[in-house]
């Protein structure tokens, strides 16, 4: 027996130290450092990419792009609290700094009745994709309906959001929000920076309730046993445009996402996941002048648009996966530009991760680009990119 | 304007006209939630009637790797105790079940909330300085604790009273059944008959201080161990080789020399030059089992056998029953070390 007190010590010197008690730890700020470049090949020329690409973080040029390097803080506040900021850096294309402060807001933690309040600046909670930040993509670049209707830098604005857990025996989200209507990101309301279409009204004039946005959405999640979960959400934005006085835009958007795993996996490997959303805009437009000098009558433009993907984690560490977008309506009949133009793109990516905090991703757009106005028409763009991604500090959980 | 409003409101409601489903919570007993199926055990067994339990992860699940499903949310909003295993083993997952489960009483520091590593000895400290350059160290110790039978005794006691502050006129009732859940643990550990003539809680004391052998042989009683502590007792000082280092306290517990990882580093897959210095080192010390996980891949354990002779064997780490896994565990390496 006495072996065993013999070996026991020896393991605990050979691999084990061994302590009494753990001692507290302060976490009071959280920061992480977020990197995404990326480099690419194009048919296309640059102006064209800069079409194609309509995202504000896309890579929008041959050569090098620094799509985003993100700071984030995140921590309690108090008992009441947690606080979130995340300040986004990137470098123009003229290899100028700039800088946006992408959300800072305050989420409630101790509210009853399945209840939490968000105020501040904040991507809203519209459909799937537009809450999440560019590295949380599963492609290289946004979706030509976000950035059509949402904007290129996502529907983000200030206010607030309240949502409710409801009682329900399965997931059901109600999410409310009140927001300012004006800025550049928020790209279809009142933006005179760069409209849609054009900007007729004065921005930061708001004289009543009908000068803010406003956003409803519902989510609900269904297992189908352990390793099938799907999330199904509708969501709604309205609010003011800048094209005149009392005209507005709304926004509806479905969204579906499905994901599969065995409950036997290696570090998350394999899995795959379906996502999809469909959206439409109506854009009243009051009669006016844009820039150009160019005559707007009264008009409600309906537009659509949807992508849909399917990402397959084939092997550990490795994912592959495919996109079709396509996007149109009326405004890409009556004013057809390379940005409101009718558009359809094919996408694969392939990504490997050598751990949770890099990534390498390799993608394929084809832009099928024969509606596209302009001395582009009628030719196909192919274009390849490479992206990376590093993550310093803290690792915050992934969001389902 | 306002038909586009009516237009939004029609399709919201009809994208979620689903039927409720009946409620499936008891309202008269104590709603717990426990990560892993091990500590759900421990749950029901302290709990008894009591206590309703749900479990979120799954038996053969890796639990660095379970998705924060909103249905786990749905579950962990109706907790009135939450039990986590702790030492940042779910810190993938967790946070945002707790984030998104709005109840207040279950939040990090509340009553409700219960970090079953804060009853155990961590071991493996990292010491120095600490970056992901050397993979996934776990900052406050190896959180893989549900193989120390040890540990389990002493999170069943801590359970009881955590049970007894949500629902103090249970209080003899968690007492009781902890004591009866710790008797289980120690006559599979030590044996029926030692137990009967020395007390539990004195062997785990022993035990734990690293005197138990000294302590039996002084007062004679040698002979009487029993249990897995003698089923493991001719493998005293073998070394083994492991993927991970999951069994760290498993090895501890019963003296077994773990001398390498097929991990280079926790959580980094393994090179071709790590595999070679692991089947080099093998062969010299004649290690006769290369023990894994089911969820880790075993392409790497696989020609690590072939190539040194020596077993691979799949040992499961949770369970639906922590004694249970144990008593596998305790079979399938003493079954490959013999």
């Amino acid at each position: 027996m006495r072996s065993l007190l013999a070996t026991s010590g020896l393991a605990a010197t050979f691999l084990i130290r061994s302590a009494s008690a753990e001692p507290a730890r302060a976490a009071y700020l959280d920061l992480s450092f977020d990197a995404l470049m990326a480099a690419g090949l194009s048919t296309a020329d640059d102006p064209l990419i800069e079409a194609l690409e309509r995202g504000d973080h896309d890579p929008n040029r041959r050569g090098f792009t620094l799509q985003n390097f993100e700071i984030t803080g995140t921590g309690a506040v108090d008992p009441y609290f947690n606080g979130e900021a995340h300040l986004v850096l990137k470098l123009d294309r003229a290899g100028e700094t700039a800088i946006e402060l992408e959300e800072v807001f305050l989420a409630t933690t101790s509210l009853p009745s399945g209840l939490q309040v968000k105020a501040g600046q904040m991507f809203e909670a519209f459909g799937r994709q537009n809450p999440q930040h560019p590295h949380a993509w599963q492609f290289v670049d946004q979706t030509l309906v976000g950035a059509r209707f949402l904007g290129p830098d996502g529907l983000r604005s200030l206010g607030t959001e309240v949502s409710w857990l409801a009682p329900t025996p399965w997931y059901f989200l109600v999410t409310g929000g009140v927001f300012n209507a004006n800025g550049g990101t928020t790209y279809s309301f009142v933006n005179e920076e760069e409209p849609p279409f054009y900007a007729n009204v004065e921005p930061n004039a708001v004289q009543g309730l009908e000068d803010l946005q406003y956003l409803a959405r519902l989510a609900q999640n269904v297992d189908f046993g352990d390793e099938t979960s799907t999330t199904l959400g509708a969501s709604w934005v309205h609010g003011p445009n800048s094209t005149g006085e009392g005209a507005t835009t709304d926004i509806f958007g479905a969204d579906l996402y499905l994901r599969w795993k065995p409950v036997v996996n290696e570090q998350g490997w394999p899995f795959v996941q379906l996502q999809g959303e469909w959206m439409s805009r109506r854009y009243t437009q009051a009669a006016g002048q844009d820039e150009g000098g160019t005559s707007f009558t009264d008009a409600a433009l309906w537009d659509w648009g949807y992508y849909a993907q399917v990402v397959w984690g084939f092997q550990t560490r490795f994912t592959a996966g495919a996109r079709w977008e396509e996007a149109g309506g009326d405004s890409a009949d009556s004013a057809p530009d390379a940005v409101l133009s009718a558009r359809r793109r094919a996408s694969s990516v392939l990504t490997y991760y050598p751990s949770e905090f890099s990534k390498l991703r390799l993608q394929y757009n084809l832009d099928l680009v024969s509606t596209l106005a302009g001395p582009d028409s009628g030719t196909n763009e192919h274009t390849v990119w490479l992206q990376c991604e590093f993550l310093l500090g803290k690792h915050g959980a992934h969001k389902f | 304007m306002k038909e586009s409003v009516l237009l939004g409101v029609a399709l919201l409601a009809g994208l979620f006209s689903v039927c409720l489903p009946e409620s499936a919570v008891a309202a008269d007993r104590l709603n717990v939630v426990a990560t892993l199926p091990s500590l759900g055990s421990i749950a029901r067994a302290v709990g008894g009637e009591r206590v309703s339990v749900a479990v979120l992860s799954r038996p053969g699940q890796d639990p660095h790797f379970v998705d924060p499903k909103p249905s786990f949310i749905v579950k962990v909003r109706d907790a009135d105790l939450f039990i986590l295993n702790g030492l940042e083993l779910e810190v993938g997952w967790v946070p945002l079940l707790l984030e998104g489960s709005r109840n207040g009483k279950i939040q990090a520091g509340g009553e409700g909330y219960f970090d079953a590593s804060a009853a155990i000895s961590p071991i493996d400290l990292p010491k120095g300085q600490l970056d992901r350059s050397l993979g996934d160290v776990h900052p406050f110790g190896n959180p893989h604790y549900t193989l120390d039978p040890l540990a389990l005794r002493a999170v069943a006691e801590a359970l009881a009273k955590s049970y007894t502050r949500l629902d103090p006129s249970g209080a003899e009732v968690y007492a009781a059944q902890a004591k009866a859940y710790q008797k289980r643990l120690d006559i599979a550990l030590f044996g029926a008959e030692l137990v009967d003539e020395v007390g539990g809680a004195k062997l785990a004391r022993e035990a734990e201080a690293g005197r138990l052998d000294v302590f039996l042989t002084d007062n004679g009683l040698g002979g009487k161990l029993g249990g897995w502590l003698k089923k493991m007792q001719p493998l005293q000082a073998k070394p083994v080789v492991a993927f991970h280092t999951n069994m760290n306290y498993f090895w501890r517990r019963f003296g077994i020399v773990l001398l390498a990882t097929v991990e280079p580093k926790p959580g980094i897959p393994p090179s071709a030059g790590h595999v070679a210095d692991v089947v080099l080192m093998m062969r010299q010390r004649k290690i006769g089992a290369v023990v894994t996980q089911p969820f880790y891949d075993d392409s790497a354990v696989k020609l690590i056998a072939e190539k040194s002779g020596a077993k691979v064997v799949k040992v499961e780490t949770e369970g639906d029953d922590a004694l249970a896994i144990i008593d596998a565990a305790v079979l399938h390496v003493a079954d490959a070390l013999r």
